[in-house]
């Protein structure tokens, strides 16, 4: 199946979307963890925007798994 | 730069300020702070990196990427070694979110890592002290000074203490994901 999600690449700052349950939820990446995932894939540390009422919620991802739309 | 060559460097900033030769040097007491935040601080990032290559390994097995991403954002939020210090708390909480008993594995792989943990508990004293510069000799063992051969001898614990944890997480992943992860 085609991936049609955009990829471009991820730097510290960029905002992106994550898939998360069945939300799609806008994060800003806040660290690059550089590249210690699985097989050397990279690890980003970003944090959930659009969080007035709740304290941000800041967690890793690999940076393959964000989109920019 | 690596985090060895980064510690080798300030033992040679060391000798360079200070000499060889015996004596007291007033200088020095400023390198032996800068030389044990350092060792703390290279120690936290290894630590930080194994819990993330860790969770990393564990999320990948998970083949609903929706269910995937959930997992992952329990595993890495509120982490207390993305801003606090690796004491033995803070690392037994953070790596216990993996389904270890940490130090309890970690003590059956080589008792003498319970005077390690002791030891980098003093260590991570030491790195708030002189990071607030308060000394108060009650926490600090009755110091208020450190010499070289403390800070080398908590760089050689951190040294054990990184191999005991590759060894024990590893382990660890490997018992339940039914494959060696490294």
């Amino acid at each position: 199946m085609k991936n049609s999600r955009k990829r471009t690449p991820v730097r510290v700052g960029d905002s992106r979307f994550l898939h998360v349950g069945t939300r799609r939820i806008r994060v800003r990446v806040i660290e690059d963890r550089g590249p210690i995932g699985v097989g050397g894939r990279r690890l980003v540390r970003v944090q959930r925007l659009n969080s007035e009422t709740e304290e941000p919620l800041a967690f890793e991802v690999p940076a393959e798994d964000l989109s920019s739309s | 730069m690596t985090a060895r060559r980064a510690l080798d460097e300030i033992e040679a900033a060391h000798t360079a300020v200070g000499g060889t030769s015996p004596g007291r040097r007033y200088a020095t007491q400023q390198i032996n702070q800068a030389y044990a935040v350092v060792v703390s601080s290279q120690f936290q990032k290894y630590c930080r990196d194994l819990h993330s290559e860790a969770i990393d390994q564990i999320t990948t097995f998970v083949s609903n990427p929706s269910i995937r991403e959930i997992l992952r954002v329990q595993l890495t939020s509120n982490r207390k070694l993305d801003s606090g210090n690796p004491n033995s708390g803070n690392l037994g909480s953070d790596f216990g979110r993996l389904g270890l008993d940490f130090w309890q594995d970690l003590y059956g792989r080589d008792p003498r890592n319970s005077l390690r943990r002791r030891q980098l508990d003093m260590l991570n004293k030491w790195r708030n002290a002189i990071a607030h510069q308060d000394f108060d000799p009650a926490e600090l063992a009755g110091k208020t000074q450190i010499r070289l051969s403390d800070v080398r001898g908590w760089r050689k614990t951190c040294e054990a203490l990184a191999e005991g944890f590759d060894l024990v997480i590893r382990d660890h992943l490997a018992t339940i994901l039914g494959r060696v992860p490294w």
